[in-house]
């Protein structure tokens, strides 16, 4: 499909052409360049006016990032020099470290919460999608109609009773929760998803292993899953993306045991006063995944965000 | 015990799913409408008083601004994100070299979550630290560009942030729309003369109708979801200059405590996005299975 044309452009067209999509995506990766870029500056480069393009890059924003410190008198931080490069950094600015910050924990809640409920969707969503695939199914069209229809749907509008049925069976901010939660969102694209890589697979591959003796389920098992499991990783990452990107409801319903790091990472200004670096280290280490997963997945990318309507 | 499950395994494996959906889709989306019609506060009532949360909606100016907000946004960014996606679209058809990398550059706004990628956008509109101060600092003093803090404007920065995030994944649309066309008509208008302009405007854009309508419907509905995007860059402020309905629900339900106030304004967002997007998608799925 690459470097395929509807017209035949001249070398000139081209040449505009590549200019302006450059420069548009230059653009594009301008907010992702100043996220990476402040989280190495010192605090006073990263507001400096006018801004700084070069400088000299240093790893206190990640430091502060980990840690709380306090300031302290001149004569303590005399008494105790710095043990590792981390205290030497935060020792500059004379300050000493007290403890670790919550960013560890809320970034593992994310993993948890992110892999957890990526992990149900996907199992739930590959035994609908093969039933939905293989077998006639009484109103099978209404009945996937019904679940992509949900997918549509602003999920804040059911965001009332939610809150209040986490909150009457004691939910609200626990992992198993949040991973209930994500599950369900999830379980319509999911089906969705599944459908569409299934479908592809011949069915004659399985009636020959049926033939040969297997089970319904051993020729779904060692049949089916080998041949979908590309379709199954990339609907595993699209279900990972939109349950490590949430926000509306993490910020609703967690508040501490359980928080994920998008709400905690705006909060990061209101702790230490506007620390640009160490929001930008945050941002960076939470957006690294998806970026890697974005690249892995650049050829499905498409087909995820369209519900498999548009599959290149 | 195996005979039983081999013949009843698709209901089996299909219940979790479906149960699910119904009880916390259609279940509690049939909750809140049953809501929005009593008078609860703080804690839900289920006594039914009629369409008292619906007056008191639209006599809300709150709500006015916020549906104002979601027609001047939700116009913006649809006709704007439609506008350089098939720009773009068009530009990276012209056989650019590093389309593969830049393709994966456009879409990856999209993948991003828009809270964290909001700080930027924050710092980059902020007067005092991003574009203004930039372009002042090369001289131009009297340079100012203070759109998020200005209640008139800052709809507007929402808007800019909304186009970066989706106008990549238009673009794709209509790159994936424009190698769908016929290759032999447009070889057959070439050889008759036509200019490649009118190739564009009569022959190759007509025929990807379908995929304007798509990208409408996925544009339209984000649109109507938007909430992180509001959330990241104003607050929904200056005061509630930049409310859009789901920000303004949200308010309601968690900071207001006024729960009636909440589900009518849900119903209203639910009742916008039905009806785009359902005809759509039952079309769609109606001409997939034919």
């Amino acid at each position: 499909m690459s470097s395929y044309s509807v017209t035949e452009p001249s070398s000139r067209q081209k040449w505009i052409a590549g200019c302006l999509v450059i420069a548009y995506a230059l653009i594009t990766i301008m907010p992702l360049l100043w996220i990476i870029s402040t989280g190495f500056k010192t605090q006073n480069d990263a507001i400096a006016y006018p801004p700084e393009v070069f400088f000299e890059p240093t790893l206190e924003g990640y430091v502060n990032l980990f840690t709380t410190r306090t300031r302290q008198t001149e004569e303590f931080l005399q008494a105790n020099p710095p043990a590792t490069w981390y205290d030497e950094i935060v020792h500059e600015r004379g300050m000493a470290i007290v403890g670790p910050s919550r960013f560890g924990e809320r970034f593992l809640n994310s993993v948890i919460i992110g892999f957890g409920s990526t992990f149900l969707a996907v199992v739930l969503g590959t035994l609908a999608a093969y039933a939905f695939s293989r077998y006639r199914i009484p109103l099978k069209d209404d009945l996937l109609f019904f679940i992509l229809s949900t997918r549509m749907m602003p999920p804040i509008a059911v965001a009332i009773p939610i809150f209040l049925m986490f909150r009457s069976l004691g939910l609200s901010d626990t992992h198993a929760g949040m991973i209930l939660l994500y599950t369900g969102v999830n379980l319509s694209l999911s089906v969705w998803l599944l459908k569409g890589f299934i479908d592809e697979i011949p069915r004659e591959y399985e009636e020959a292993a049926l033939i040969d003796g297997y089970t319904r389920f051993q020729a779904f098992y060692k049949v089916v899953l080998p041949q979908a499991a590309t379709g199954i990783a990339s609907t595993a990452i699209f279900c990972l993306i939109f349950a490590w990107n949430e926000y509306a409801f993490a910020v609703l319903l967690t508040s501490g045991n359980a928080q994920t790091a998008p709400p905690f990472i705006p909060t990061i200004i209101g702790v230490t006063g506007q620390d640009w670096p160490a929001v930008a280290a945050g941002a960076t280490i939470f957006l690294v995944p998806v970026m890697v997963f974005t690249i892995l997945l650049r050829k499905h990318l498409l087909s995820g965000i369209t519900f498999g309507a548009v599959r290149k | 015990m195996s005979d039983w499950l081999e013949n009843h395994l698709p209901k089996v494996v299909l219940a979790p799913s479906f149960i699910a959906i119904l009880i916390f889709v259609y279940g509690f989306i049939g909750w809140t409408a049953w809501v929005s019609f009593t008078r609860s506060k703080l804690l839900p009532r289920y006594e039914l008083k009629g369409t008292v949360q619906y007056e008191k909606l639209f006599a809300s100016p709150r709500w006015d601004t916020a549906m104002d907000n979601l027609f001047i946004f939700g116009t913006l960014f649809i006709v704007i994100a439609m506008v350089l996606g098939l720009m773009l679209a068009i530009f990276l058809d012209q056989e650019v070299r590093t389309e593969g990398v830049i393709r994966t550059i456009y879409l990856y706004p999209m993948a991003l979550s828009m809270i964290v990628t909001g700080t930027a956008w924050k710092w980059i509109l902020n007067p005092g630290l991003g574009l203004e101060a930039m372009i002042k600092g090369w001289g131009f003093e009297s340079f100012t560009f203070d759109w998020l803090v200005n209640p008139d404007y800052a709809i507007y920065t929402v808007v800019i942030a909304g186009v970066w995030q989706s106008s990549g994944f238009v673009m794709a649309l209509f790159l994936a729309g424009l190698r769908s066309v016929d290759g032999e008509i447009i070889k057959a208008a070439q050889v008759d003369g036509i200019p490649t302009w009118r190739i564009y405007t009569a022959i190759i854009i007509p025929s990807m109708a379908p995929i304007f309508l798509s990208a409408f419907i996925v544009l339209a509905h984000l649109a109507i979801k938007s909430f992180d995007l509001v959330i990241a860059l104003t607050g929904g402020g200056p005061g509630y200059a930049t409310d859009l309905p789901a920000t303004y629900m949200y308010a309601m339900a968690f900071s207001r405590g006024d729960i009636g106030q909440a589900a009518s304004s849900a119903m209203i967002m639910m009742g916008v996005v039905f009806t785009i997007v359902v005809p759509y998608l039952y079309s769609e799925l109606r001409a997939k299975n034919d």
